[in-house]
């Protein structure tokens, strides 16, 4: 048992490093480059991340040209009052209030989108789908 | 008076001013201004003092178009019509309602809001309600529940006043009333068989009556005016087809068309994501003498902007059924559980047998469901269901078929059709009010209508209101409408018609406030401008 | 009944000759008509105070949340409790130390008397025998409102401790229950003068 464990912990970890990698491989694309920060304080901003993937994957599969992290980050950037300087500098606490500032306009402003029935903000389905690319493993 | 058809010898002619075909809301109103004049009138109603089953069969019609009841489902054929068995839930049409509407077409009235208002007035006793207020500031004193802080740009809450149950029949309350009448008789088991003319076809003479036990006699009458209902009104115009073969007032083929309902179905829920709104001012309440009962719906400058008609969002609140999944026994377990909570923190404490407060067995008697609501203190589900005020549709209509009822008369049928920015107001509208209520912090909304699902679009379960209208409509060009403003049929000198037929469009409400209000207005016309 | 004199000196406990042990039906219909009557006390005392300075529990039709609708002010409810507690205290030891009866006990015409003196009970007693067959457990329920299943959890205590008093009556020959037998006193019909 504690063998199996002790393997199983270990792919756990090796899948982890991996991913950490691939983040910053993204970090090396020649496009708009939102720091690796950007793009994780963005995807841990909501706390179910599991409900959070769940519809992120419906927004990417309806949005597919946006499915990328990097492309999410860089439109919810947009959204945020004093973009990414904003984003950078202020506590998670901040980070929290700018995005549900953005949310409630995108209501105000009919910025909208309707997954399985459910009518989103944009920002926040956008989250969502940000939530769900940083989970894959690709 | 009243006055049994079935006695009247046969062959008879009857003179008479006024010949009105139908005892509903429509002709009871217009017979009721009468009253006291010098000018006698006639009532002809099919039916008797109560409900017959023979009788009601008369007004058997099957749907050819999207799924429809019977057409002897929605109606009642007896004194009273339809009102025998309405909802009671009153508010007059917008000044919106009556405008033409941008990339709409067949919108607009030949009347403005400012023609109707002065019948409205009159019309509140008439249906026994107390208030002629409409607006929403009328409506919400201290203490009594409040509509949801919504923009009123984007959703309004508009107010309804509910008739008691009571008082909701035309027929029982008027019956007296017309009984002692000197110069009205009502005709009861009276058939109009249609409508005949001189030669010109465009002077109506006499009516034809017909009794179920073949009496056949005629009435003769200076002005004759239709109030049978959208259905009835349209078969009358058609069979009346002697001199004119396609029926009178059918010069353009207009008689049956537009026809127009208030759509229904259950289009989407709520999930609060806090603790869940007060939705009391949705359901019916008490506000002094009056019962109220307020809804949702798009807002007339949304309407405007986007090139849409009118969407009511109704709220169905469910406080506490148990879930769907009947086989889920611990989920009902709770829910048993969270009920005894709720009212166990309403009890005195340190009685060994539980009593609520004085306060709170006041509260219950007095408006029990409202309060029912309040001690529960969360609503398990909140669902919305659409009214839809459809684009007027030519093709959607009533026509003649081949088969005839009891007593020869050819019957109808409703080919009943939606238009597409039927389909787009209501997705347009549950986006804004998806949108909306995310923004108010409520919660957010699960569109629960897909428009591509089935044949037709439109779901399985949606039902009209059985709102019958359009179907004679108004319009100052005989190639858009059927009467005039003054409710005469175009191409006729002397006959006229009442009820809602005469609606161009459906509106955003009720109809029978409106019909009542216009029936008031034709009967001023008919006294003052035509039998003057 | 097989008490003879001799029995009857030997035991404190038994009633003394000429009285007799008041029925289980007797003195549970007593108790009903007890607990009604402190009940109607209660609500009318507790209403009379709602009245003049205000409800415990008041319904806003115009709040704008569900929950908001209900409003329970705490304070108000501990002294609701408190003034409920009193009143089921005076309802019964006052009567038990006075007459030897409550009001139900009086209509089934049955007392309550110190085993052994058939005397009524002094304050102390009739205190501890209150506070035995009248839990404050069903007071305490109060505070615990709000607490989900905690006040459902005390009542089920309650409704144990009463059934273990019904019990431990039925069982004896005297119908001493628990709560008698600590409390030391019987229950017995009220005495038929003779003659």
């Amino acid at each position: 048992m504690q063998r199996t464990m002790n393997r199983r912990t270990f792919l756990f970890a090796a899948t982890g490093v991996g991913l950490s990698w691939l983040w910053r491989s993204y970090g090396l694309w020649p496009a708009f480059r939102p720091p690796a920060t950007a793009i994780e304080r963005l995807a841990g901003a909501l706390d179910h991340q599991e409900s959070a993937a769940v519809i992120g994957r419906a927004y990417v599969q309806a949005f597919r040209r946006e499915a990328s992290p990097r492309v999410l980050a860089a439109l919810l950037v947009e959204r945020i009052p004093g973009g990414l300087g904003a984003l950078s500098a202020g506590s998670e606490r901040q980070v929290r209030e700018l995005l549900r500032r953005s949310i409630a306009e995108d209501f105000s402003d009919l910025e909208i989108v309707v997954l399985h029935g459910w009518v989103f903000a944009r920002t926040e389905a956008r989250l969502c789908a940000l939530t769900a690319l940083r989970d894959r493993a690709a | 008076m009243f006055a049994d058809a079935r006695s009247v010898p046969r062959d008879t002619r009857l003179e008479t001013d006024v010949c009105i075909i139908g005892g509903g809301p429509a002709g009871i109103t217009l017979a009721r201004e009468f009253i006291g004049s010098p000018l006698r009138v006639s009532v002809l109603e099919s039916g008797g003092l109560e409900y017959d089953q023979e009788t009601q069969e008369l007004y058997e019609g099957g749907s050819i178009g999207l799924p429809y009841p019977n057409l002897s489902g929605p109606r009642l054929r007896f004194f009273g019509g339809t009102s025998n068995h309405w909802g009671g839930i009153c508010r007059p049409f917008d000044e919106a309602d009556f405008e033409a509407r941008e990339g709409i077409p067949f919108t607009g009235w030949p009347i403005r809001k400012a023609d109707v208002d002065p019948f409205y007035a009159r019309a509140v006793p008439i249906v026994r309600l107390h208030s002629g207020d409409w607006a929403l500031d009328d409506w919400s004193p201290d203490h009594t529940p409040v509509p949801l802080q919504l923009d009123p740009d984007r959703i309004e809450t508009r107010v309804t006043q509910v008739v008691d149950e009571r008082l909701r029949s035309f027929g029982k309350n008027y019956e007296d009333e017309l009984r002692r009448a000197a110069n009205v008789t009502v005709y009861l088991h009276a058939n109009a068989m249609g409508v005949q003319t001189d030669e010109s076809a465009q002077t109506a003479t006499t009516v034809p009556v017909l009794t179920p036990e073949g009496n056949a006699f005629q009435v003769a009458a200076k002005v004759f005016v239709l109030g049978a209902g959208a259905i009835e009104n349209v078969r009358l115009l058609l069979v009346s087809n002697d001199r004119r073969p396609a029926g009178l007032g059918n010069q353009h083929d207009l008689v049956g068309r537009f026809f127009l309902e208030h759509p229904r179905f259950f289009a989407a829920r709520i999930a609060p994501f806090g603790p869940a709104p007060n939705l009391a001012f949705y359901e019916s309440h008490s506000i002094g003498d009056a019962m109220i009962r307020g809804y949702l719906a798009s807002s007339k400058s949304f309407q405007l902007a986007e090139g849409l008609l009118d969407l009511q969002l109704r709220v169905e609140l469910d406080y506490g059924e148990p879930p769907e999944d009947a086989g889920d026994f611990a989920r009902h377990v709770v829910t048993l559980g969270k009920d005894l909570e709720s009212w166990q923190r309403l009890a005195m404490p340190g009685t060994p047998i539980p009593v609520p407060y004085l306060d709170v067995i006041r509260k219950v008697l007095d408006s029990p469901e409202d309060t029912y609501g309040y001690i529960r203190g969360r609503v398990n589900k909140i669902g919305i269901t659409t009214r839809i005020e459809p684009a007027p549709n030519p093709d959607s209509r009533v026509l003649l078929v081949e088969e005839r009822d009891e007593l020869g008369m050819r019957r109808v049928a409703l080919d009943w059709r939606l238009s597409e920015i039927d389909k787009r107001n209501v997705r347009q509208t549950l986006e804004l009010f998806g949108a909306e209520i995310a923004r108010a912090g409520i919660g957010r909304l699960r569109i629960v209508y897909d428009q591509d699902e089935g044949e037709s679009g439109w779901p399985d379960d949606m039902g009209g209101g059985e709102h019958l209208m359009g179907t004679t409509r108004m319009s100052n060009d005989p190639k858009h409408g059927v009467v005039d403003r003054d409710c005469r049929v175009h191409g006729m000198t002397n006959l006229f018609v009442a009820g809602s037929s005469l609606f161009p469009t459906a509106g955003g409400a009720t109809p029978t406030l409106m019909l009542v209000a216009l029936a008031l207005r034709l009967a001023d016309h008919l006294k003052l401008k035509v039998l003057a | 009944m097989e008490v003879g004199h001799d029995r009857a000196r030997s035991s404190a406990s038994v009633p003394r000759v000429g009285a007799s042990v008041a029925g289980m039906f007797r003195r549970l219909l007593a108790w009903l008509i007890d607990l009604l009557a402190v009940t109607a006390l209660v609500f009318v005392v507790v209403s009379l105070i709602d009245a003049a300075i205000g409800p415990t529990v008041e319904i806003r039709p115009d709040a704008a949340t569900l929950p908001a609708t209900v409003s329970v002010d705490r304070a108000r409810l501990v002294l609701d409790a408190v003034v409920a507690t009193g009143l089921s205290a005076a309802y019964f030891v006052a009567p038990w130390t006075l007459v030897g009866a409550s009001l139900g006990q009086l209509a089934l015409r049955i007392r309550v008397r110190r085993a052994g003196n058939d005397k009524t009970l002094p304050v102390g007693r009739a205190t501890a025998r209150w506070l035995l067959l009248f839990p404050p457990v069903a007071t305490v329920s109060t505070f615990t409102t709000g607490v989900p299943l905690l006040g459902w959890f005390l009542w089920g205590g309650a409704a144990l401790w009463w059934g273990i008093l019904f019990l431990t009556t039925v069982a004896s020959v005297t119908r001493q229950g628990l709560h008698d037998q600590l409390a030391g006193s019987v229950v017995s019909k009220r005495r038929v003068v003779e003659g």
